[in-house]
């Protein structure tokens, strides 16, 4: 008789007793497990160190063309052309004015800051100003548009060929109407499409896409064609093919039936979701801002107002919603008083926007201001007092102000500090033509206001043509 | 009639006694023997002297030649008496041939019979087997080899007992009328050792003289020299200087006429048996065959002297000896028979290996069988195998859901996005990349095409030309093509069953899981594809052979066999690394882990080059085998070279891979074409589980070694932000093999023990690991291939840009693209980007100048840049959307360019006014490139003849 065999539990109490010896695969085994999380855990926290991005680099501006684009209404005009007095610069160069179409003529040799008068451009014409090597170093080109029998005075900066640009606060109303000229001054054909935009939205249009402009033709479009009855509106001029100079020229009456006043609305570059929109002038009876939001969504809008000591959300308008494609007007009431101030947009969309700022007989519009990373310069018509305001970035900033005669010699000079989203004023001493700004720390934006004799009118500083950022190119597979 | 006996020897003390007794048991016996020893440094001076008496000895230096030992023996004889009818023989004997008892009587018969003979010869055979036919007489071909008119190995039947007239009969058994060997001068010195027979037949009987063998006479032969039994000072390599002897002999005694034809044709024909040879794996006898001919053909010389010394004793003209030599077509039906031997060897090869396999199978499957099934007929129709066999089943199901994963791909165009370039119009085009020097494509270039386009186009010229087929293939069949590799090597690791089929599917799935199909990842896919294939012939690089975990396996692995694996691994690898270069990287890491490992184990064994060799081979010739991309690109870029795998880097599809991605093997970023993370979390359970078992520990131990070093890859890549692809998968690989190397025979394990906690654990990984492949399976079927990879046209720009591209390549189209503030460009020519283009393009340095040029227009544009462009060869400038409005208008306002057609929306084309020319390009330079190319092919024949079956060699 065979002897039983032991049971499971017997078995495994007989395996249990008897102790495996360490086996050194196992260890092995256990260290490879080990070392294989300690590299999974390596990866989590590796990260590829990124290639350090390539700067755009600056170039040396060697050539500049800018439009002056003459007032489609009757009145006096003036323009003139300097080279910023910029420290050590070179020296050479020509500058040729002339109307757009027409052979330009050279003008006259004159030494950089000095102010040189040109041929204004006609109503509904157009004068280029062309200037390569050193003259076009900090080249600036302005023009004064006085209404004829009254004491308004509007002003601009003659602005260089583009393919986009947005205007708000335009209208084509009874009271409020405005007219869009387009310069084609390339040498090959420009094709725009032009796109209103309304209260209600993008307004539908016939024959604003695809407009043609042949090489040097200006061409006026008035709104009322484009969008009639709507009082409030925004343009957006984007050009397919080519590139165009645009310009705005508004009349807006603050009371029905009260005698409109002119003025050029400032173009905005693009739309953006930060909009930093300035000078203000300080007197003003009504201060409307105008919004479009040119995306297919809803745009929140939180609305700030940059004082004196910093930026502020004002009472009642401190949240817009403005509907998809459409403009919304909001009048900021007494949120701003006659201290200098510039308003601080920041929205959920890209949108345009500028505040209108009227009184008896004349309107004013703040529009986007462009950081000032280069010396920027504005003319200070006569007859005006002219005011300097300045606006520091999110971190603040401060600027160095030169106040000029027109033949260049420095009459005054002063310096602003500025707090984050602060906006201070500086005033110039009598006699001075134009001033230049240049800012010496951090960020920032500015404008010049030009008041007198019941007028209101700004201009916003663009940083003149000094250095372009060339644009890194990089050949790849593709 | 006298007879003198003249034997030559030299170190011939094997064969003496025999030979010396065969003489010496003449039925006829020579009047004379005399015995020319030449330095002899065995016993054979004493064997002659003890049996021939000291005073027939004539002793010779050991370098003594042939023809110079029989004219030594010659001039010991007495002064010829020149009587007439008493002619005076000489039976010309070697140390190694035996002659019959009857064979000297037999040879006077005949030649009294026929008195106009000169020389005759005796049948020769084999000796020690005696019974096979050697030589019944000999000739020469064409092509200089030695006719003897018998089969190989053929018996003596007396099927060729006939006594006939001969070009020549061999010198061992000689009989020759001493005043022909006087007047031909003996045999010619500069023929050493070999072939001197047949020259002295050749010239005997030009000089008009008849030559008859005597089958009779039966002479034994050992053939020492000729079969390399006995080396000499002065036979050197027996082969090569047999073939020099041989194409000597041709050169010096055929016509005049046929002189410059047969100096030709020898080289050619040299060349080819040189081929032939290393197709064959015989490199030594196809260098012998090589430097025989450049020793011939350096001194013309010699050639020169033969044959003005032939001419001295030639009476009658050529064609009077050309019955006598092997006819014109003989060599062809050689060079038949041997094509046709190598077929069938092969085909025999091949049927041998099935019915291995079979017999393997058949073995496996033990236990009673039913009487009725013992005698059915095996039904081998398709049907049948596919209900029957599992593994025809899984390939089935991965074959069809490879075309239902590939639903989104299907139809006309070209399958392209991510980092793949739609393939170009035909494989063509990959020949030209890789063998040209110089490209044209942008501005020109003359970086060496990438390693892996050579493969692409040879499969191309397969395809017939459609090179977009190839591509395709790879990617919508990535599954299947990776689950055969992995199959193959699961069976010789573990051999068949449920884990090796586990195994199979959860590789095969790789390709798409890991989102390398739907981020046209090329070089990943590829080497998917190929891994497991470089893994198999790894597995035999070790002297034990591959792990014995299937016992019906062999065991250890023969030296010849470690060798071949070494170069069949070399080649694999070498396609491997192709595709994916860091492969060789790590290759080399896991070499010399291996060979530390086997050092440390035993460090005796190692210290040999027998052990470390193969696997020093196996990585070593990698670089070799891909040239000339490995020097010319690693001169360039140094190691960074190694690192990025086939097709565009993508960029922007690689993100820093995080513990989830690799530990899922998800090199994609944010999973993009890829599984869920959690598919593939099982199998890093079951590899890490995989290790509690014992006796499969060593084999999973060292898969997990590669599962490291993949690992420790991939996060130096993902470091450099370089895509991880390969390395990922390689430690996916090993994990695999790991979990189905310690599933084999879990099931039987399991069950045999006690129950307790390894049941209930053993299940969950079991689960965890089938949940691997099956959850990839449905999820690859229901969502498809996912991922930037299309299928569409292949034209980047329009259709009437190319077709002017293509019409001359001057005009090309620049392709400006603007993306975060910078503009990235491409200068395209003839149809534009294609895959392969991308690894010849020029650096960023040679479009220096083009790249100014663009960022001057882009900034400041003049008439004078676009003049600069057309220099470059631009005829187009075109923006595809989105465009960069200010270059738009930057382009739009510049002299010298006209706004051309794109019917693209939001796309600007301009046509440059000017005509375009090349002046701005550089040219093309010397190269490397050519002579790289040439030891790649040298070195790609050398791998192939050496990774391929031994030939068995016979003389």
């Amino acid at each position: 008789m065979s002897t039983p065999a032991p049971g499971r539990r017997a078995a495994r109490r007989a395996g249990s007793r008897q102790r495996r010896p360490l086996d050194p695969a196992g260890l092995v085994g256990a260290a490879l497990v080990a070392v294989a999380v300690l590299l999974l855990l390596a990866a989590g926290m590796v990260q590829a160190k990124p290639e350090p991005a390539a700067v755009p680099e600056a170039v040396p501006v060697d050539q500049v063309e800018t439009v002056c684009v003459g007032a489609p209404t009757s009145g006096e005009a003036e323009a003139d052309t300097m080279a910023a007095p910029l420290p050590d610069a070179p020296h050479g160069g020509t500058v040729t004015a002339g109307p757009v179409g027409e052979k330009p003529k050279p003008v006259g040799a004159a030494p950089r800051g000095q102010l040189v008068e040109i041929d204004p451009p006609d109503a509904g014409s157009a004068t280029m100003v062309s200037a390569v090597d050193a003259e076009a170093l900090g080249r600036g080109t302005f023009q004064v548009d006085r209404a004829r029998g009254s004491d308004a005075v509007s002003t601009q900066e003659c602005l260089p060929p583009r393919a986009r640009w947005w205007f708000t606060g335009a209208g084509a109303g009874l009271d409020h109407q405005s007219k869009l000229v387009l310069t084609n001054v390339d040498p090959g054909p420009a094709v725009v499409d032009v796109v209103a935009h309304g209260p209600d939205g993008v307004v539908d249009s016939v024959g604003t896409r695809g407009i043609t402009l042949r090489p040097g033709e200006v061409r006026t479009i008035d709104l009322l064609d484009v969008a009639p009855k709507s009082d409030e509106l925004a343009v957006h001029v984007e050009a397919s093919r080519g590139r165009v100079v645009a310009a705005l020229a508004d009349s807006f009456a603050d009371d029905a039936g009260a005698e409109p006043g002119q003025e050029w609305i400032p173009p905005q570059d693009d739309v953006s979701r930060v909009l930093r929109l300035g000078p203000l002038p300080r007197k003003a009876d009504r201060r409307t801002l105008v919004v479009a939001n040119p995306a297919d969504r809803e745009a929140l809008v939180t609305v700030r107002v940059s004082g004196q000591s910093g930026a502020f959300a004002p009472t009642g308008v401190a949240e817009l919603r403005v509907p998809p494609g459409a403009v919304l007007t909001t009048d900021l009431g007494s949120a701003i008083g006659a201290d200098p101030s510039g308003v601080l947009l920041q929205s959920t969309a890209p949108v345009s926007a500028t505040v209108r700022s009227s009184s008896a007989g004349d309107a004013a519009y703040a529009g986007a201001l462009a950081a000032l990373d280069g010396p920027a310069a504005a003319l200070l018509p006569s007859g005006t007092a002219g005011a300097v305001h300045l606006t520091g970035g999110a971190h603040g900033g401060s600027a160095e102000i030169a106040a000029y005669s027109s033949k260049g010699e420095k009459v005054d000079s002063g310096k602003l500090d500025l707090p984050a989203n602060a906006t201070l004023p500086w005033s110039p001493k009598r006699g001075a033509d134009y001033v230049v700004v240049t800012t010496a720390k951090g960020r920032v934006y500015g404008g010049v206001t030009l008041e007198g004799n019941g007028a209101l009118t700004q201009v916003a500083l663009r940083p003149l043509p000094v250095f372009l950022k060339r644009p890194v190119v990089v050949p790849v597979i593709h | 009639m006298t007879v003198t006996a003249l034997l030559v020897s030299h170190n011939g003390a094997r064969w003496l006694p025999a030979v010396l007794e065969g003489l010496s048991s003449q039925t006829r016996e020579p009047d004379q023997v005399l015995a020319v020893d030449t330095g002899s440094a065995d016993a054979t001076l004493e064997l002659l002297t003890s049996s021939l008496g000291a005073e027939s000895i004539i002793g010779a230096p050991a370098r003594t030649t042939y023809p110079e030992a029989v004219a030594l023996g010659l001039s010991h004889l007495p002064p010829a008496a020149g009587v007439p009818d008493e002619p005076e023989w000489v039976w010309l004997l070697h140390d190694d041939c035996r002659p019959a008892p009857d064979a000297l009587e037999r040879l006077l018969e005949t030649a009294e019979r026929n008195p106009s003979v000169s020389i005759l010869g005796p049948k020769l055979r084999e000796w020690p087997s005696l019974r096979r036919l050697l030589e019944v007489g000999i000739t020469m071909s064409g092509t200089g080899r030695r006719e003897t008119g018998l089969e190989r190995g053929e018996y003596d039947q007396g099927q060729h007992d006939r006594t006939r007239d001969v070009l020549a009969v061999n010198s061992a058994g000689m009989l020759v009328r001493r005043e022909v060997l006087d007047e031909l001068g003996g045999f010619d010195r500069r023929l050493p050792m070999f072939g001197n027979d047949l020259d002295f037949g050749w010239r005997a009987a030009r000089a008009g003289h008849r030559t008859m063998v005597v089958p009779d006479a039966v002479v034994f032969h050992v053939e020492a020299a000729h079969r390399g039994v006995r080396r000499t000072p002065v036979t050197g390599g027996h082969r090569r200087a047999g073939r020099r002897a041989a194409l000597y002999t041709l050169l010096v005694n055929c016509s005049l006429l046929a002189l410059p034809f047969l100096l030709i044709r020898l080289v050619l024909g040299s060349l080819l048996r040189a081929l032939g040879l290393l197709l064959v794996r015989a490199p030594r006898e196809s260098l012998d065959e090589i430097v025989a001919l450049l020793a011939t053909y350096v001194r013309p010389d010699r050639i020169i002297a033969g044959r003005v010394a032939r001419r001295r004793t030639a009476k009658v003209s050529p064609r009077e000896v050309r019955h006598l030599l092997a006819p014109p077509w003989l060599p062809y039906r050689h060079g038949l028979d041997f094509v046709s031997d190598l077929a069938t060897a092969v085909v025999h090869q091949a049927a041998d290996v099935s019915s291995a396999r079979r017999a393997s199978r058949a073995a496996a499957e033990t236990g009673p069988v039913p009487e009725e099934a013992q005698n059915l007929t095996a039904d081998n129709g398709l049907l049948a195998r596919l209900v029957s066999s599992p593994t025809a089943g899984v390939f089935a199901v991965l074959v069809l859901l490879a075309l239902v994963g590939a639903r989104g791909l299907l139809g006309g165009g070209f399958l392209s996005g991510g980092a793949l370039l739609p393939a170009p119009p035909s494989e063509s085009a990959w020949w030209s990349l890789y063998f040209e020097s110089w490209h044209q494509g942008g501005v020109g270039s003359d970086a060496p095409a990438a390693p892996y386009l050579l493969p692409l186009a040879v499969v191309g010229t397969l395809f017939l030309g459609k090179a977009w087929l190839v591509v395709d293939v790879l990617f919508l069949l990535s599954v299947p093509l990776a689950a055969w590799g992995a199959h193959r090597f699961l069976r010789t690791l573990i051999g068949p069953g449920w884990p090796q089929l586990w195994g199979t599917v959860a590789y095969g799935l790789l390709p798409v899981v890991t989102g390398a199909v739907g981020q046209g990842r090329l070089g990943t896919v590829a080497a998917v594809v190929v891994l497991p294939w470089v893994a198999n012939a790894a597995l035999y690089l070790s002297p034990g052979g591959p792990p014995a975990l299937d016992a019906a396996r062999p065991g250890p692995t023969s030296r010849d066999r470690r060798w071949r694996a070494a170069w069949r691994t070399a080649l694999l690898l070498a396609l491997l690394s192709a595709f994916a270069p860091v492969a060789w990287l790590i290759a080399l890491v896991l070499a010399g882990v291996a060979v530390g490992l086997g050092v440390a184990r035993n460090r005796s064994a190692w210290a040999s080059s027998q052990a470390w060799g193969p696997v020093a081979v196996a990585v070593g010739a990698v670089p070799v085998l891909l040239l000339p991309w490995s020097l010319m690109r690693f001169t360039a870029e140094r190691s960074g070279s190694w690192y990025a795998e086939a097709g565009l880097p993508a960029a922007d599809l690689v993100s820093d891979l995080g513990l989830w991605d690799l530990l899922a093997g998800r090199p994609a970023a944010g999973g993009l074409g890829a599984a869920p993370i959690w598919i593939g979390v099982g199998l890093a359970v079951a590899a890490a589980a995989a290790l509690v078992r014992r006796n499969t520990r060593p084999v999973v131990l060292a898969s997990w070694v590669v599962v490291l070093v993949a690992l420790a890859a991939a996060v130096l890549l993902d470091a450099r932000g370089v895509w991880a692809g390969f390395p990922v998968v390689l430690a996916q690989g090993a994990a695999v093999t790991a979990v189905a190397v310690a599933a084999t025979g879990i099931t039987a394990l399991l069950s045999g023990r006690a129950f307790g906690w390894r049941q209930p654990v053993g299940l969950v990984v079991v689960l965890g690991a089938l949940l691997v492949p099956l959850a990839g399976l449905v999820w690859w079927a229901g969502t498809g291939v996912t991922g930037p990879l299309d299928r569409g046209p292949a034209h980047q720009v329009p259709t009437y840009m190319t077709d002017a591209a293509l019409r001359d390549p001057d005009d090309g189209v620049l392709v400006v693209r603007s993306k975060d503030g910078e503009l990235l460009y491409t200068l395209l020519r003839g149809e534009g980007l294609r895959l392969g283009d991308d690894t010849v393009a020029p650096t960023e340095t040679a479009q220096k100048g083009l790249t100014n040029i663009i960022g001057d227009l882009a900034t400041q544009p003049s008439a004078d840049q676009v003049t600069s462009l057309s220099h470059y060869g631009v005829a187009f400038v075109y923006l595809p959307p989105p465009t960069d409005p200010d270059l738009v208008g930057n382009l739009d306002s510049v002299s010298g360019l006209s706004t051309a057609s794109a019917l693209r929306p939001g796309s600007r084309a301009w046509q440059l006014d000017a005509q375009p020319d090349r002046s701005a390009l550089p040219e093309p330079s010397g190269s490397l490139h050519p002579w790289l190319l040439l030891v790649q092919g040298a070195a790609l024949i050398a791998a192939v003849v050496l990774a391929a079956p031994t030939r068995k060699v016979r003389r």
